[in-house]
């Protein structure tokens, strides 16, 4: 250890790299977030490294091999255009993290800051929540797919359209989260000493709200993963020849009874993917909430 | 997670790959054939045939749309004057006769008698006449013949009617009769037609074997039999000759998803089919309850271009894209096996009088990418994506667009394929900007090359095409219209589709079949360009 770095740094990096060990070693020990972390450990590798891991450009046509079954040379087949599913399948991917991740990071972003004004300003809350109880009165699914076809099929409008369908989930999230936080000790003191609203906010209710808002974050990033597949199989989603798994399952349909692995493959994909990020969800749950640490 | 729970997970997982491996497994089936054409003698009255329909027309009015959707249903309701045989001939159905005078420019139509419509009343010539008319301002075909037409009056009785044109028209019988497009001029009662003027009609009232029950946009059609009908003694032949309305309902039921026609015909729920995948044959033919029907060469495949915007309306541009598109791939990739599709450069299929197999060399399906980027250089294109706007319940479309976005990016094209429902895709073609092509296929069997004038030359249907060569085509169009002579009118045809590979204001693709799913308990149906349900019967029909 070099002599320069003085004892108590050496001691802090010694209980930060002990508090990460627990950390994982109680990640291994809940099997929810074991199973999901894997699981999406997966799907970012096969996103990060598409180009290296697919074996064929994803939109190669190739009419005289249309409909082959699996074999060494397309491992999940090839599909009604001759395209190998397996590269298609890995391509995919990126669509579905990419989209998961631009609704959460928006989502979240617009939950923050309607939710913790909802939470904090009593004023705010009341106009804030009617407004978003009439927009969750409808299934997300129907504002999404209402959205979409209405602004157009693309990634930049599928992923306006889900954020709008779940953004208000996060803000009942948010501001429930506000609102415990809001009547705790040191808020009151905070006020009584006279620092800013902005200031409580960041300082206090944002960092101690944090759990349950990454938690939610998990179960939309799932739902986001699946109506991508939903709104591609109904048409109003990523637009051909892009692969998407729930494009892939929707062009793939017709071929179920005689070329089976178009549409099983992509389907198995998304069914993994959502089954992670729930996991995942259930297992952060788990680990943060206070209630079930002992 | 509890150990039941992952219990439940591994045993959903393993349920679903044994599955996968079952499907996998029983793909491939053994090729059959279709079964040999039913026996007449044999046919049975009664029952109910439901048909699996794969277009949901929004009314049942023919002369309001070019679409099949519009027409298929309506051709158990209404009929016409003139109906084609097999072999495309107007052949007269609701006319007992017609004389042609005045060198080709008046028509004595002679009715049949005792013809009644649905609503009980007497087909008499006022009824043709209102039809007529109405035909003439509001369906496609109408308005071709509008130009060559002076007047239509009752002739010595309320049993004829005589037609006179300003002059001659070469196909008039033919547009009459015509099975495309819906160009066909259908009877129906004179206070029907007016009642509905020129909005779709709200009380389809027709002559045809089977009358109207009940119609649900977007759900289901049901026709059940006219027993007063009258058909025509002469044998059946395609739309021509006797009518047997041997079932007591028809019911089309409107479905969309192809996996669900075929499974409802395959379970027994559907009597018949219409247009499925051609990669479902084997599955078809190894049906122990299901047939496959195939009608060969039904349609022809075509990229239509929209001529009003940039690039495509730079003939530069258009042969650039012509010299990406390999037809030969686009035809396997959407249409399967070669045995459902044909390379053909003519216009007319091959039983035509009006077959021109020479024309197109050296323009059709002749790929050389370094001549397209040549081309795509020489036409400016600046670098705008291409939209190419496919209907999603047009499959063929939907992979033909795919594979030439492969094609034509090879040679320095963008291309942005966008697939919408079919209204949606429709509203958007209908306008000069937003799209750029618009693949689309159309019945091959066509009676007479008149169908095209109706999309071919100066801003017709959806071409938005207004240049020299445009109105160089409806110059070659109108001597085709008034040419009699067959030889010297060949001439003209061979001309047109050399004018047609010159300009290209669209390319022609393949020539393919269609393929529908017959349950094996209902016969009679003729594998023809359109799919009729009189003369079909069942062969078990179910007690009441």
């Amino acid at each position: 250890m070099p002599s320069s770095i003085p004892a108590s740094s050496t001691a802090e990096e010694a209980c930060s790299l002990d508090r990460f060990k627990k950390m994982i070693k109680s990640f291994g020990k809940n099997r929810y977030m074991a199973i999901g972390g894997t699981l999406i450990a997966i799907f970012m590798s096969l996103a990060l490294f598409a180009p290296w891991l697919a074996r064929c450009d994803p939109l190669a046509i190739d009419p005289v091999n249309r409909l082959h079954p699996p074999s060494f040379a397309h491992w999940m087949g090839t599909d009604e255009l001759g395209r190998d599913v397996y590269s298609r399948v890995v391509f995919g991917s990126r669509t579905s993290i990419q989209i998961g991740f631009l609704v959460v990071f928006l989502s979240t972003a617009l939950g923050l800051i309607t939710g913790l004004a909802a939470g904090y300003f009593k004023r705010v809350d009341a106009i804030v929540m009617r407004i978003l109880d009439g927009l969750m009165a409808f299934p997300d699914i129907i504002i999404a797919v209402t959205l979409a076809a209405v602004w157009g099929s693309g990634k930049l409008t599928l992923v306006l359209a889900m954020v709008t369908a779940y953004f208000p989930r996060m803000t009942r999230t948010v501001r429930a989260a506000a609102i415990n936080v809001c009547d705790l000790e040191y808020v009151e003191s905070a006020k009584s000493i006279g620092c800013t609203n902005f200031y409580i906010i960041r300082q206090y209710i944002l960092p101690n709200s944090l759990s349950p808002i990454i938690v939610q974050a998990a179960f939309i990033f799932a739902a986001a993963v699946l109506s991508e597949a939903a709104l591609s199989f109904l048409g109003v989603g990523i637009k051909p020849p892009t692969p998407s798994w729930g494009g892939m399952v929707s062009q793939g349909r017709t071929y179920l009874t005689i070329a089976p692995w178009v549409i099983v493959f992509p389907g198995i994909a998304i069914a993994m993917a959502v089954l992670g990020l729930n996991l995942l969800g259930d297992g952060l749950r788990d680990h943060m909430d206070p209630r079930l640490q002992f | 997670m509890s150990d039941k729970k992952s219990s439940v997970l591994w045993v959903c997982l393993i349920i679903l790959l044994g599955c996968f491996s079952v499907m996998v497994c029983t793909s491939g089936k053994t090729l059959a054939q279709t079964s040999a054409p039913a026996d007449s003698d044999k046919a049975k009255f009664g029952g109910t045939i439901t048909v699996a329909w794969n277009l949901a027309p929004a009314h049942l009015d023919p002369n309001k749309s070019t679409g099949s959707e519009y027409g298929d249903i309506g051709y158990n309701i209404f009929e016409g004057l003139f109906e084609p045989d097999a072999g495309q001939v107007a052949t007269p159905h609701l006319a007992e006769s017609c004389k042609v005078e005045n060198g080709g420019k008046t028509y004595l139509v002679t009715l049949r008698r005792g013809v009644k419509f649905h609503n009980g009343k007497e087909m008499i010539a006022e009824d043709v006449i209102a039809s007529f008319n109405r035909w003439l301002t509001n369906n496609g075909g109408g308005k071709m013949v509008a130009p060559y037409f002076d007047s239509i009056t009752q002739g010595a009785g309320p049993y004829e009617v005589v037609i006179r044109l300003k002059q001659l028209y070469a196909p008039f019988l033919n547009i009459l009769s015509s099975n495309v497009a819906n160009q066909k001029m259908f009877v129906m009662p004179k206070s029907v037609v007016e009642a509905a003027g020129d909005k779709p009609l709200d009380n389809p009232v027709g002559t045809g074997p089977y009358k109207l029950a009940g119609f649900i946009p977007d759900q289901h059609a049901k026709l059940v039999r006219f027993t007063e009908y009258t058909p025509v003694k002469k044998p059946s032949s395609f739309m021509a000759g006797e009518r047997k309305a041997y079932a007591d309902e028809i019911v089309y039921k409107f479905l969309p998803e192809e996996a669900v026609r075929i499974a409802g015909v395959q379970s027994g729920e559907f009597d018949f089919a219409v247009q499925v995948s051609t990669d479902q044959y084997k599955v078809l033919a190894g049906d122990p309850k299901a047939e496959p029907l195939i009608v060969p060469e039904t349609m022809e495949h075509f990229f239509i271009f929209n001529g009003a915007q940039p690039p495509f309306n730079n003939i530069k541009a258009r042969q650039a894209l012509n010299h990406c598109l390999g037809i030969d791939a686009i035809a396997m990739a959407t249409s399967g096996d070669s045995k459902f599709w044909v390379l053909d450069p003519s216009y007319m299929i091959k039983k035509s009088a009006w077959y021109t197999p020479d024309v197109g060399k050296g323009v059709y399906n002749t790929p050389n990418i370094e001549k397209a980027r040549q081309l795509l250089t020489e036409s400016g294109y600046a670098g705008t994506p291409v939209v190419i706007l496919c209907s999603s319940a047009d499959t063929v479309s939907v992979q033909a667009a795919q594979v030439a976005k492969a094609q034509a990016e090879a040679a320095g094209f963008k291309v942005d394929v966008q697939v919408y429902d079919r209204p949606t895709a429709v509203g958007i073609r209908s306008k000069k900007e937003g799209w750029n092509i618009f693949p689309s296929g159309f019945i091959a069997s066509n009676p007479d090359p008149q169908v095209f004038g109706a999309w071919m030359g100066t801003n017709r249907w959806i071409t938005n095409w207004d240049d020299a060569d445009s109105r160089k085509m409806d110059a070659v169009f109108d001597r085709m219209m008034v040419e009699i002579d067959p030889s010297k009118r060949l001439d003209i045809v061979k001309e047109w589709n050399q004018e047609i590979y010159r300009t290209l204001p669209f390319i022609k693709l393949h020539n393919y079949s269609i393929l529908h799913a017959r349950a094996k308990r209902l016969q009679g149906v003729e594998a023809q360009p359109r799919i009729m349900f009189w003369n079909a019967w069942k062969e078990k029909v179910p007690a009441s």
